[in-house]
Parts: structure tokens; C-alpha cells; sequence
């Protein structure tokens, strides 16, 4: 019941090993952050296993810098802003459904925009063969490298000279490379694009990153109104 | 510098692992064993690419403090028109990272 296998293959790393270069230099930056705000660095490496959410530990730490910010509303941002894993999470679950009750609690723990992408990307590609061990093994080298480069972070602080506005694109760049993975028909290229005109104007007046849920359940919705339109023709036709 | 004492900042952490967990757990937990109807896999489906759409366009136009910056010298949106077509040719996150990397970091000297 709760068995739990990790594999770590050739195919793993070579799914992880983009991962970690993007999260070095963001982990890098979110360490010395950190540090700058006063945390150890035992403390860091507890947020960053247990939390393990880049923007969210990003925003916390800010909030934590600026002294003004209560414990409960840094929690209660937190969870808004991880509020998107809950998406993520039950589109994986069609493919890990057969997986033990440890594996689904392990497993949850490593669910970020990254990692979900990408095993997504992999379960949905019939001849990749992705296999449950596998996304596990590729999670926690993930996880791992934000660990380690959070840390190093800490411990280098004022040493390291960081270029905030070209660590934040690695960000960017790391986002539409996963968002190509999904360009597969129109209809998926057109609704991402209407998500994100939809999450500029949600983004005037919603706070804490609820424009991208909110964008994201909006457009979400309208494609699965045309999907359900066009299989609906096709059983016509058909 | 954080005005916390040690034991609030532990105490934080522990309170952001805890909401960070549940909206991640909460689906295995429900959903493993029941069905989907086919109007949820149809919407299910199209949840990446509208949360990378989002994700996207707000890293490129939102600035701090929520103002938007839609000029010609925004150097994020030519960078990203450059990934998005080294993205869509080769399907690499290491290829996106390095070329955007490469290309904001020229159009931040030359531009």
C-alpha cells in the first residue's frame, strides 16, 4: 500500500537536466534573498524541501524582508499562490491512478509548474513510455537541484553579484519552453493566448497571482466548450 | 533584514508547507479511483497551456507594482519572440533557457 519506487534512467536525466539549469541561477537568487532576510541555513533548506514553490518562496521572502507582514496573511499568499497545483495535480492523477497511497502523497509533494509540465508532457506521449518511478526520480532531481542551489545561495550571499532582470527571464525563457510542449493544435495555441490577454487585464485588479487562476479556470473553460463542440461534429459525422 | 524572531520564521515555513500541500495532495487523495467524465478531460486539457499563457504573458508585460509595459524598449518581449520560435522548432526547455539568456542578455547591452 505504500510502496514506492523511484527510478533514475537515462531518460530521466535527460528530462531533468533542463530543469536544473534553469532552477540554478533562480535558486541562486531566492538563497540570497533568504540570507539577505535573515534565515539560516537549515531554515532555507526546510522552506525549500517542504515548500519547494519558486514564485511562492520568492514572494514569502519578500514579505518576511519588509517586517510588515503578518504569519497568517504570508501563509494565506502562499496558498493562493500554489492554488495552481491544484490544477496540475488533477490532471496528473489519470496517470498515476494505478500508484500506491504512499506514491500519490510523495508524488504531490514534487508537483510544480516545471515538473508537472514536463510529466505531463512525457505520460501524454504514448511512445515515451514514462513510467511512475520514472516521474518520481525525475521530481526529485528537480526538487534536489533547488534545494542544493537555494542553499548555495544562503551560504554565498553577498558574494554571489546577481542580475535580477536576467535571472527573472530564465524564468520566462524556462515558461515557453514548457508552454511549447502544449502547441499540438489551434485550438490549444489559441486558448494559451487568450489566457494571457485574460490574465493581463485580471492582473489590474487581482492580486498575488489569482489572475492566473482565475485566467487559467476562464480559458480552460472556453476550450473545453469547443472541444466538446468539435467531438460532438466529429460523432456526427462519424 | 526580517523583524521575526527564529521561532516565527519556523513557524512561517511550517505554515506555508502545510497550504502548499494540500491543493497538491487533495486530488490523488479524491480522484484516483472515480471516473472523469469527459467534459472534465476535456477541460483538464486544456489547463497547461492556459496556465503557461498566463504565466507567460504576465512575466513579459506585468511590471512591479502592476503597471504594464507595452513599449518597444520592453527587451522581455523580443527575447521571448526569439525563444518562442526556437521553442516551437526544436520543443527544449535547455534550448529556450540558453537562447533566451543569450538574447536578453544582448538586447540589454545593444538595445
Amino acid at each position: 500500500m505504500f510502496g514506492i519506487q523511484i527510478k533514475i534512467d537515462k531518460q530521466v536525466l535527460l528530462a531533468s537536466l533542463p530543469i536544473m539549469m534553469g532552477y540554478f541561477p533562480l535558486g541562486l537568487a531566492c538563497g540570497v534573498l533568504a540570507g539577505s532576510v535573515g534565515l539560516s541555513t537549515l531554515d532555507i533548506a526546510l522552506m525549500s524541501i517542504f515548500v519547494f514553490a519558486g514564485s511562492g518562496q520568492f514572494i514569502a521572502l519578500a514579505m518576511m524582508g519588509s517586517g510588515a507582514a503578518a504569519i497568517s496573511s504570508i501563509v494565506l499568499t502562499t496558498f493562493i499562490v500554489n492554488l495552481r497545483h491544484l490544477l496540475y495535480s488533477s490532471t496528473l492523477v489519470k496517470y498515476i491512478s494505478s500508484g500506491s497511497r504512499g506514491y500519490h502523497m510523495a508524488f504531490a509533494q514534487e508537483i510544480v509548474d516545471e515538473t508537472f509540465a514536463v510529466n505531463e508532457n512525457r505520460f501524454s506521449d504514448k511512445e515515451a513510455h514514462w513510467t511512475m518511478p520514472q516521474a518520481l526520480g525525475m521530481a526529485y532531481a528537480s526538487h534536489g537541484a533547488w534545494v542544493i542551489s537555494t542553499v548555495l545561495g544562503q551560504i554565498l550571499g553577498s558574494m554571489v553579484e546577481i542580475d535580477i532582470n536576467l535571472v527573472g527571464y530564465t524564468l520566462t525563457a524556462m515558461f515557453i519552453g514548457l508552454w511549447s510542449f502544449h502547441f499540438k493544435n489551434h485550438r490549444l495555441i489559441i486558448v494559451g493566448l487568450f489566457a494571457g490577454a485574460l490574465a493581463l487585464w485580471l492582473s489590474t485588479f487581482l492580486d498575488y497571482k489569482l489572475h492566473i487562476v482565475i485566467s487559467t479556470v476562464a480559458a480552460a473553460t472556453v476550450g473545453m466548450l469547443w472541444e466538446n463542440s468539435v467531438q460532438k461534429d466529429e460523432a456526427v459525422s462519424a | 533584514m526580517t523583524t521575526m524572531t527564529h521561532g516565527e520564521i519556523l513557524l512561517t515555513i511550517f505554515g506555508m508547507s502545510v497550504v502548499s500541500y494540500i491543493p497538491r495532495v487533495l486530488p490523488p487523495l479524491f480522484l484516483s479511483n472515480r471516473k472523469i467524465p469527459r467534459s472534465v478531460e476535456n477541460w483538464l486539457k486544456f489547463v497547461p497551456t492556459s496556465v503557461f499563457g498566463a504565466l507567460v504573458f504576465s512575466e513579459i508585460f506585468v511590471r512591479p507594482g502592476y503597471t504594464f509595459d507595452f513599449s518597444m524598449g520592453n527587451i522581455s518581449l523580443w527575447a521571448s519572440l526569439i525563444v518562442t520560435a526556437v521553442a516551437c522548432k526544436t520543443r527544449s526547455i535547455g534550448a529556450s533557457i540558453v537562447s533566451g539568456l543569450a538574447s536578453f542578455w544582448l538586447l540589454q547591452h545593444y538595445l
